[in-house]
């Protein structure tokens, strides 16, 4: 095992009572991440995190809750989705327990992984609508904008697979994974002229308002046809 | 300093530009719709832009639209109000998968109002994965306050650390007491929740969420903000415990 995960390990059991698992976890988008879970009888969780905030290894993020709170990271979040929808699945199929007894990873019955996408459509339509691309469009900054709307564009079609179970994917692959798992002839000529668009960007040409305002609409397109999988 | 005046002139010059054969309706939230707003304090524009559906799907007719809106958005941040684009929907989206979270302001009196067009206050509707979402929300926000931890122990802050701290504070401040209540089952507005969040947690002491209110974040020294991150997180843990009990999750 890593020098620094065991160094971390060892903060954790200092640090907690009770330490009921650490657990390792891959992600897609963002960096791997830890799951502590400790005993239900640690009252604030914020000093411990302080403390151990030295101690967690710089390319991976920590979460840390009670065992009686696990079930709450099943339920859908308008935050960035990879983290928290999709963790869940990725502790149950693909972590790795570093210390204690395996985490309890059945699906509670509120489980409903088509909320993940409906979730990412919400928070797109509500905020990404307004206070990233009008907000972005008004004040002239195209290339932050056009980076977000390639985030948001990873996002949903992630959140898309994961609604159907699929969560085996990485930055590279969730286009394809994506085009594999849904056929639909409306959502794949969507997902072309995004790519067409995103192959432009890839090519470094200078982003000006227009390219702006095309991908701002095929995202747009791409999240209504996805409502109907919501 | 901006007066009442102001606001005024940037609902007209929005609403004036927007206006057109495919705007459905303006609806208007907020303390502009309440009539309390606070001139250089109230932000614009909280409104809701609705124009028929076809315009969102043809490129074209799309990107115009969007021409027309930046228009409207460079008119009023021009007057130097604290400013954020209006929201904006097709028809069909806003009468049927509506933020269950914002639902009350249009469901309940005045809390908004129709500026233009048609009054689709009475056709909102939202779908059950929406009102999760809603019920769901507090428990992500806690995470998120939580994950903050690694900025508190620094010494020095870098100017976006700071710039996430002083947001979460102010997202702490304006939307934390929505989500507690909701959470627990109270489907108020937003302006109402600091004051419901006795009846939805009674054993709860809340003064640290509305203790900093006064404060400019922006001038404070990284000790002080940290001192404020902590105390509202650990006012959100106690709300956290409180509101388990209020939302029980199935199991």
């Amino acid at each position: 095992m890593r020098r620094d995960l065991q160094a971390f390990i060892q903060a954790v059991c200092r640090e907690f009572t009770c330490v009921s698992s650490i657990t390792l976890y891959p992600a897609a988008f963002a960096p791997a991440g830890l799951l502590v879970q400790v005993a239900n009888h640690e009252k604030y969780l914020w000093p411990h995190i302080v403390a151990l905030s030295s101690t967690v290894p710089p390319d991976l993020v920590l979460t840390c809750i009670r065992e009686g709170d696990l079930l709450e990271l099943w339920l859908p979040s308008p935050r960035t989705f990879e983290r928290e929808a999709a963790m869940m699945l990725r502790v149950r199929d693909a972590g790795a327990l570093l210390f204690g007894k395996s985490v309890n990873t059945q699906e509670p019955a509120h489980f409903d992984p088509k909320c993940i996408l409906a979730a990412q459509l919400e928070a797109f339509t509500h905020y990404g609508r307004n206070h990233i691309v009008l907000e972005a469009l008004n004040c002239l900054n195209y290339k932050p904008l056009m980076h977000t709307l390639v985030r948001t564009i990873d996002s949903l079609l992630a959140s898309a697979l994961i609604s159907r179970g699929r969560w085996r994917f990485t930055h590279n692959t969730v286009h394809q994974a994506f085009s594999s798992a849904f056929d639909t002839p409306t959502l794949h000529s969507a997902l072309d002229k995004l790519d067409r668009v995103l192959a432009i960007l890839s090519m470094n040409m200078p982003i000006d308002r227009d390219l702006a305002l095309t991908l701002s609409f095929l995202v747009d397109h791409f999240s209504a046809e996805l409502r109907c999988y919501t | 300093m901006p007066n009442l005046g102001d606001y005024q002139l940037a609902l007209k010059m929005c609403t004036d530009v927007v206006a057109g054969p495919e705007c459905v309706s303006v609806m208007l939230y907020g303390s502009l719709a309440r009539n309390l707003v606070r001139p250089g304090h109230s932000d614009v524009l909280d409104a809701f832009v609705v124009v028929s559906d076809d315009v969102l799907r043809n490129e074209l007719d799309h990107a115009r639209l969007i021409e027309k809106f930046l228009v409207a958005c460079a008119s009023v941040s021009a007057l130097g109000l604290p400013f954020h684009p209006f929201h904006y929907y097709g028809c069909d989206e806003v009468l049927t998968y509506h933020p269950a979270l914002f639902l009350p302001t249009w469901k309940r009196h005045g809390f908004s109002r129709v500026q233009l067009g048609r009054d689709l206050r009475s056709e909102l509707n939202t779908t059950s994965h929406s009102i999760l979402l809603a019920r769901a929300a507090f428990y992500s926000f806690c995470r998120y306050l939580l994950s903050l931890g690694h900025l508190a122990s620094r010494n020095i802050l870098t100017p976006s650390q700071r710039f996430s701290i002083i947001g979460a504070l102010t997202r702490s401040r304006k939307v934390l007491p929505l989500l507690v209540c909701v959470a627990c089952g109270h489907w108020v507005e937003q302006s109402e929740a600091l004051a419901t969040l006795p009846k939805a947690v009674p054993d709860c002491d809340i003064a640290p969420l509305t203790s900093f209110g006064h404060l400019e974040l922006d001038s404070l020294s990284r000790d002080a903000l940290i001192q404020i991150l902590t105390m509202v997180v650990r006012c959100t843990e106690d709300l956290h415990r409180a509101v388990r009990g209020g939302f029980e999750l199935e199991r």
